[in-house]
């Protein structure tokens, strides 16, 4: 039996929407402190996963344990123990940064909030934005905000979909650093959903691809180059993805 | 970057009551940044009683009888105000939340439904009396109508018209969970759907006689049956009060209760992270 602890682990996860199969038998396990990524093109079953992780949306069957809890019994213990980004989820663009990170402070319960979030705010570089209106900001700026908020509560399992997405070449590198510190100083485990395929090679220590709700390929990125020999993860998605392989 | 803290740490610093306080903060800042959504927020109260109240003037200068039907059509329509403005305050707080595509963020928080729930009525309270407040100052200033004759029986007023505001806005919001966006236009109707029922200016005798089977299922009926008695004779219905506040019990056990379905039914089919503008 390994000695290596997971953060996720599934067990036959099952989603139907109105008969039609969203992801099928689930089953992988995310090993504490790893920066794990979930590849698979649209309609994989990435989406489904990640909104079944943090217990926005009900399996309809299988099992899910987070942390070492039931996520079905403990959703909201394991709730204050991780924390989640997506360009598909907004915070209120009418409220300032400041004002949304107040707001999720208190929703986490977050002690000492206000020099948390001069903290985060001084660690994101985003000081200037925090009296601004969230729905003033850039692209970029957005996420460095709502990264902020995913890291108010110093999740020990964060969950990211697409962190680098419509982000200059500059800023996505600068957020990749982020989250590699991040992992580095606290031990956290990250799970992201990702199609940047350069970001991946160079982030993570495990991928896992999905292809119409299941998992089809699974191992450290130069192991999956090694085993559908081609020179980067691009291809090994694209055969993937076209059935190539 | 602080460290990861464990399940026990949070267990202690986690109050639900600091969870409903980011909720009323993240709604106070929404107003505090917006002064439209504040002047909406009096302006139909006001409108409504300026409106209506004219026409009782008018209808008492034709018809007599001044003080008993302005007393009792002023009485309703301020009375009825608190009724509706937690109902639609209760909307507003899970519509806003739709608007802005926060619905995920939310419930994948440590955020508990009962959190939600106590948020939505603490919002709802806090909206709809600073909603009502201007109207009644008009009804003093201009109807010479002061809310207060109605002595101690109008904290009980109010108290169990909001309490009926609660459940039955717990009741539009299932309704809204369930079906989605499509149902937006059914919910701000429905927010006035059960006035009529509830006869706050006119006897409920008037009504056709299954309307009376109606509203005497409604807790808001008792209420104004009696204020429109101590109005006429100066009594307080007490038992009618009571019979109120009993209903209000049972109806909000089961909309908390669909409520808590609709939720589970949201996570079924997908509806917190699909709704959004």
């Amino acid at each position: 039996m390994s000695d290596v602890k997971h953060s996720i682990r599934t067990t036959d996860l099952r989603k139907e929407f109105d008969g039609t199969v969203a992801v099928q038998s689930l089953t992988l396990a995310v090993a504490e402190g790893s920066i794990t990524a979930l590849l698979g093109g649209n309609g994989a079953g990435k989406s489904t996963t990640m909104g079944m992780l943090l217990g926005l949306l009900q399996p309809t069957s299988g099992h899910i344990e987070m942390l070492g809890r039931n996520l079905a019994k403990d959703r909201h213990a394991i709730a204050s123990l991780i924390n989640f980004s997506s360009p598909y989820v907004d915070l209120p663009n009418r409220l300032t940064v400041r004002q949304n990170l107040t707001v999720y402070g208190h929703l986490y319960a977050v002690p000492k909030l206000h020099e948390r979030i001069d903290d985060l705010a001084a660690r994101l570089q985003i000081q200037d934005l925090l009296d601004r209106r969230h729905g003033t900001l850039s692209a970029g700026q957005r996420t460095r905000a709502s990264l902020a908020k995913s890291l108010l509560n110093a999740p020990r399992l964060l969950l990211l979909d697409e962190p680098t997405a419509s982000l200059d070449p500059d800023t996505a590198d600068w957020v990749r650093e982020l989250l590699m510190t991040y992992r580095a100083e606290t031990g956290a485990t990250i799970f992201m959903a990702s199609h940047n395929m350069y970001e991946v090679e160079r982030m993570c220590d495990d991928v896992i691809m999905m292809k119409r709700g299941a998992i089809v390929a699974r191992g450290a990125p130069n192991d999956l180059l090694a085993r559908f020999e081609r020179e980067n993860l691009e291809e090994v998605f694209i055969d993937i993805a076209r059935d190539n392989i | 970057m602080t460290s990861p803290a464990t399940i026990s740490d949070r267990a202690v610093l986690t109050p639900p009551a600091r969870r409903i306080l980011g909720l009323i903060l993240r709604h106070m800042y929404l107003y505090m940044e917006s002064w439209p959504r504040l002047i909406e927020m009096m302006y139909w109260p006001m409108l409504n009683i300026a409106m209506f109240g004219f026409v009782s003037l008018a209808m008492v200068r034709h018809f007599g009888k001044v003080d008993v039907m302005t007393d009792t059509y002023l009485g309703g329509l301020l009375l009825g105000e608190a009724f509706a403005r937690v109902q639609i305050a209760m909307l507003i707080f899970y519509m806003e939340e739709v608007w802005s595509r926060n619905l995920g963020h939310l419930f994948a928080s440590p955020l508990r439904l009962r959190d939600y729930l106590g948020g939505l009525m603490a919002f709802s309270a806090l909206r709809s009396l600073i909603s009502i407040f201007p109207a009644y100052v008009v009804a003093y200033f201009l109807f010479d109508f002061n809310i207060l004759k109605f002595g101690m029986a109008l904290p009980f007023y109010i108290a169990l018209l909001c309490f009926n505001g609660w459940w039955s806005g717990t009741l539009i919001v299932s309704l809204l969970l369930r079906f989605g966006l499509a149902a937006e236009w059914l919910g701000w109707m429905c927010s006035w759907l059960l006035m009529p029922f509830m006869a706050p200016y006119y006897p409920v005798e008037i009504l056709p006689k299954p309307f009376q089977a109606i509203s005497w299922l409604l807790p808001g009926t008792y209420v104004f049956e009696s204020m429109k008695e101590q109005v006429a004779t100066g009594a307080i219905r007490f038992e009618y009060l009571g019979i109120a506040f009993l209903l209000n019990i049972a109806y909000s056990i089961i909309s908390i209760w669909i409520f808590a379905r609709s939720f589970r039914s949201a996570r079924k089919s997908g509806g917190l992270l699909q709704m959004g503008e």
